[in-house]
């Protein structure tokens, strides 16, 4: 590939400056330092394996794309630094993706989103009448549930269409692209993004309980140049909007009830989304026990950037030790606001013999309009 | 036949040594400034657990005589865990758990490779503080602090890395296992003091795997104050006041005007203004008491009459005194300081140290090195390493790591630091170690004593496995003690 080509040009000096710096204040939470334990996983050390390619010393290969897709994506070195290291990294991995070098299943992912609009293979479980009653195509609002709600999280799905009086909603299910941009194929999350945004075009609000699909409708399709017409609100947002509004109540299901609150990295470190969770929390009435890692600081539950597809191991690896931490705080469940991150924290928690529910916040909500006398 | 790496596969499996120059490039460089294309690569990496893990290594590194160099966070600044000669580099941050929190005793046994954030992380929800506190305590680890003996914001009152450890845990060449220094005592007078032996040995005489460290109450509140003096000796002279008056100050630092602006990162940040100071006074002398309340408000009473009666006025704007605090002690910014600042120039320092008198003298060298190299100003911030005043000085500059001219530059100029500084009664340095920079220049340094100090090594690791390249010169083996008499400095002959 010629010098002047490669996506990772654009971030020569960035690299260099990590060189110069060398700090290393990116391990602390690096989660797949924390499991791996070479510095070749942690930012510094990538921003070193940059500088030998860029310096001729080393050719890209499949060991190199290997070493590059164990990273979450999560941000916590970015964090602490003045430097954007996902996109750092997103731009390495693309140069990869470009020459041929490229992780079996996350080509599998994206032959899936190409083909059937979704990362995965198995058929969509028919909704209940009642939630089939609120959907309203000519509806402002579109529920956008995303892939993981849909096909795997399906308790995610139905707390939302419980939690949300009338919607829009897509026929099936439309892959918003995440996981084709973090793991290095930016042509196909451009195409998938464009599919999307012809489909959202009627409406003027969105709403997802998905972080991951939150941030990249947020921040990356802007990045991509892909401007879509509803503005996008987290569950989390939305629920807050509506608590505000006196349109929604929540019972006080939470009384006497310590929890602690797991930030997903796209919600939180990403969209800086970090009290509403927390004010929602408190409005059930739980008593919310920070762990050590929490907020900016968070420890990533160790599912994003297609490490948990590709290496699951590590993955539940990372989750075990967050699990641990929440099991620390003494709380009796560990919440979060993303399928992604409730699945692996709890294949974590069950792989690693962490006693501690984990449960997403949209069911808790729900629990709360639903049925308050159940907790 | 097996190779060394084969051997080393064998027992500590695949998960725990790679020699795939993707993992070992990460490990081919410090902070030390260096041309940006340059590296150090290893031939392996190695990521042990334990120190049986470690004495592995080293019994079979032994056998095959190939070097081994111990690795912390990677942030020293002169080259003290380059692998220059190829071999393994031992990655201690895999053995970073905290092993024993010993509060009636008032200690912390610790793996070496635990950083100096994560004992104080241990710490703290116990109203436990372990005060050694430099600037890269979230990177740095306990074991490369001990080995370069590093500095810390806090040394006037507590000291350096020798008055915290009490006894730890070393590897020494061909595997076996060593426990040196006085259990959880505070002090010793059996024995010699191994213990102080392996203090700034930059890991030439053993490989450190755990250590236990005195620790301390955490302190319920801390008062910063920022104050300026016309000179550096009002500037000490004004600590010398504040130390006769029987007060108990818990940091002291003196910097130039260049170096408060450079640590006042985020009042930049926040205002885009640089903390200007009164004319007419070219230092800034920054102190902090801890305690309780009304300890602290006497305290600062007193200081501030101690001082206006030293001509040295306050410095009262918050956010400048907030922005160096957060330079020094917290590390809250919004934009990291050392990646915001080191855009096109890395940091570079001569870590000297003199006597307190010669402070001045030692100042006027570095304005006039500065200026014969061309090399721009970061500034200079004096430690007090303690207890009382004494002086661990960072005279830092910008390198251009892009120009072979300006790196070299650099290093000439650390050189003419560093002899001015042995001239003045004091020495080369003070919290980075000898490394690769000054090892040219220990004879100058140490004179005959060098040769002791070489046969010491020896006596640890007869084949220089450990850490080769560092600390003596090339030829070392062929110096007698009449050559390094006659190198050494002028009035020690």
């Amino acid at each position: 590939m010629m010098k002047g080509s490669r996506h990772i040009d654009e971030f020569i000096d960035d690299v260099y400056t990590c060189v110069r710096s060398r700090c290393g204040f990116c391990f602390k939470t690096c989660p797949v330092f924390l499991v791996k334990g070479f510095e070749t996983y942690t930012s510094r050390g990538k921003s070193m394996i940059i500088k030998a390619y860029l310096e001729g010393k080393i050719q890209l290969s499949q060991d190199l794309a290997d070493r590059f897709a164990h990273c979450t994506g999560c941000g916590f070195c970015t964090s602490n630094c003045d430097v954007d290291r996902p996109e750092i990294f997103n731009a390495f991995r693309r140069d990869l993706v470009d020459a041929g070098f490229t992780i079996k299943r996350h080509n599998e992912l994206c032959d899936a989103i190409k083909n059937h609009n979704t990362p995965y293979t198995e058929d969509e479980l028919p909704l209940p009448q009642k939630y089939k009653n609120k959907i309203n195509t000519s509806s402002s609002l579109i529920y956008y549930a995303g892939c993981t709600s849909r096909l795997r999280e399906r308790d995610i799905l139905y707390a939302m269409m419980e939690i949300l009086d009338e919607f829009a909603f897509l026929e099936e299910p439309i892959c918003c692209g995440s996981v084709l941009y973090r793991t290095g194929n930016k042509t196909a999350a451009i195409e998938q993004a464009l599919k999307l945004a012809d489909f959202l075009k009627p409406y003027i609000y969105l709403v997802t309980a998905c972080a991951g699909c939150y941030i990249n409708l947020k921040n990356i399709y802007p990045l991509l140049g892909i401007n879509i017409n509803p503005t996008v609100y987290h569950s989390t947002q939305y629920v807050s909007k509506l608590l505000e509004e006196g349109s929604l109540h929540l019972a006080k299901i939470g009384t006497g009830i310590k929890v602690t609150y797991h930030d997903p990295c796209h919600l939180g470190r990403h969209g800086k989304i970090y009290d509403e969770p927390r004010d929602i929390l408190k409005k059930m009435g739980f008593t919310i026990v920070e762990m050590p890692h929490n907020r900016e600081k968070s420890l990533c539950c160790g599912g994003g950037g297609g490490l948990k597809s590709a290496f699951d191991e590590t993955a539940t690896k990372i989750a075990g030790i967050r699990a641990t931490e929440a099991y620390n705080t003494k709380a009796s469940l560990l919440v979060t606001t993303c399928p992604f991150c409730e699945r692996n924290l709890a294949d974590g928690a069950k792989i690693n013999n962490v006693p501690i529910t984990v449960v997403d916040l949209t069911k808790l909500v729900a629990q709360a309009i639903l049925n308050p006398m159940k907790l | 036949m097996k190779t060394v790496f084969e051997e080393i596969i064998d027992k500590l499996g695949t998960k725990k040594v790679s020699t795939n120059p993707i993992d070992l490039y990460p490990y081919s460089r410090d902070w030390s400034p260096m041309e940006h294309d340059k590296d150090y690569l290893p031939e392996a990496v190695c990521i042990p657990s334990t120190t049986k893990e470690v004495s592995i290594i080293l019994e079979i590194a032994q056998k095959w005589k190939i070097p081994v160099v111990a690795w912390g966070g990677g942030t020293g600044m002169g080259g003290s865990n380059l692998a220059i000669r190829g071999g393994i580099v031992i990655a201690t941050n895999s053995m970073s758990n905290i092993i024993e929190i010993d509060k009636d005793n008032m200690t912390v046994t610790v793996q070496a490779g635990a950083t100096i954030q994560s004992i104080n992380e241990a710490l703290e929800p116990l109203g436990l503080w372990f005060p050694h506190d430099p600037e890269s305590k979230p990177t740095s680890t306990i074991g490369a602090a001990l080995m370069c003996d590093s500095n810390g914001t806090f040394g006037i009152k507590y000291g350096s890395m020798v008055n915290y450890v009490l006894n730890a845990t070393v590897v020494i060449p061909g595997g076996e296992v060593i426990r040196v220094g006085q259990r959880k005592a505070a002090t010793t007078s059996s024995g010699y003091k191994l213990l102080w032996l392996m203090i700034s040995s930059e890991g030439t005489l053993g490989v450190m795997t755990e250590l236990t460290l005195r620790i301390f109450p955490l302190p319920k509140k801390r008062e910063i104050m920022l104050w300026v003096a016309p000179s550096i000796n009002d500037a000490t002279k004004a600590l010398y006041a504040i130390q006769a008056s029987g007060l108990c100050i818990e940091s002291a630092h003196i910097n130039d005007k260049h170096r408060l602006n450079y640590y006042t990162h985020t009042y930049r940040e926040k205002t885009g203004k640089t903390a200007d100071i009164p004319k007419g006074y070219n230092t800034l002398l920054a102190l902090s008491v801890a305690g309780d309340d009304d300890v602290l408000e006497f305290s600062k009473r007193k200081i501030s009459t101690v001082l206006c009666s030293n001509n040295c006025i306050p410095l009262e704007n918050e956010d400048i005194v907030k922005g160096w605090w957060d330079s020094k002690h917290t590390l809250s910014w919004e934009k990291n300081k050392w990646s915001s600042s080191q855009k096109k120039e890395k940091f570079g320092s001569a870590d000297v140290s003199v006597p307190v008198g010669r402070l001045q003298d030692m100042y006027d060298a570095f304005i006039k090195y500065t200026k014969a190299y061309d090399l721009p100003k970061v500034g200079t911030a004096i430690y007090n390493i303690g207890p009382h005043i004494s002086p661990s000085i960072s005279f830092a500059v910008f390198v251009d790591d892009h120009d072979k001219e300006k790196v070299a530059n650099f290093f000439k100029y650390v050189e003419d630091m560093s002899k001015t500084a042995v001239l003045l009664g004091g020495t080369m340095s003070s919290y980075i170690g000898d490394g690769t920079r000054l090892r040219h220049l220990t004879p100058f340094e140490h004179g005959k004593s060098l040769k002791m100090m070489w046969k010491i090594k020896k006596l640890f690791d007869p084949d220089n496995i450990l850490n080769p390249g560092k600390i003596f010169p090339e030829n070392i083996e062929e110096l007698s003690y009449e050559d390094l008499e006659k190198k050494g400095r002028h009035d020690e002959r």
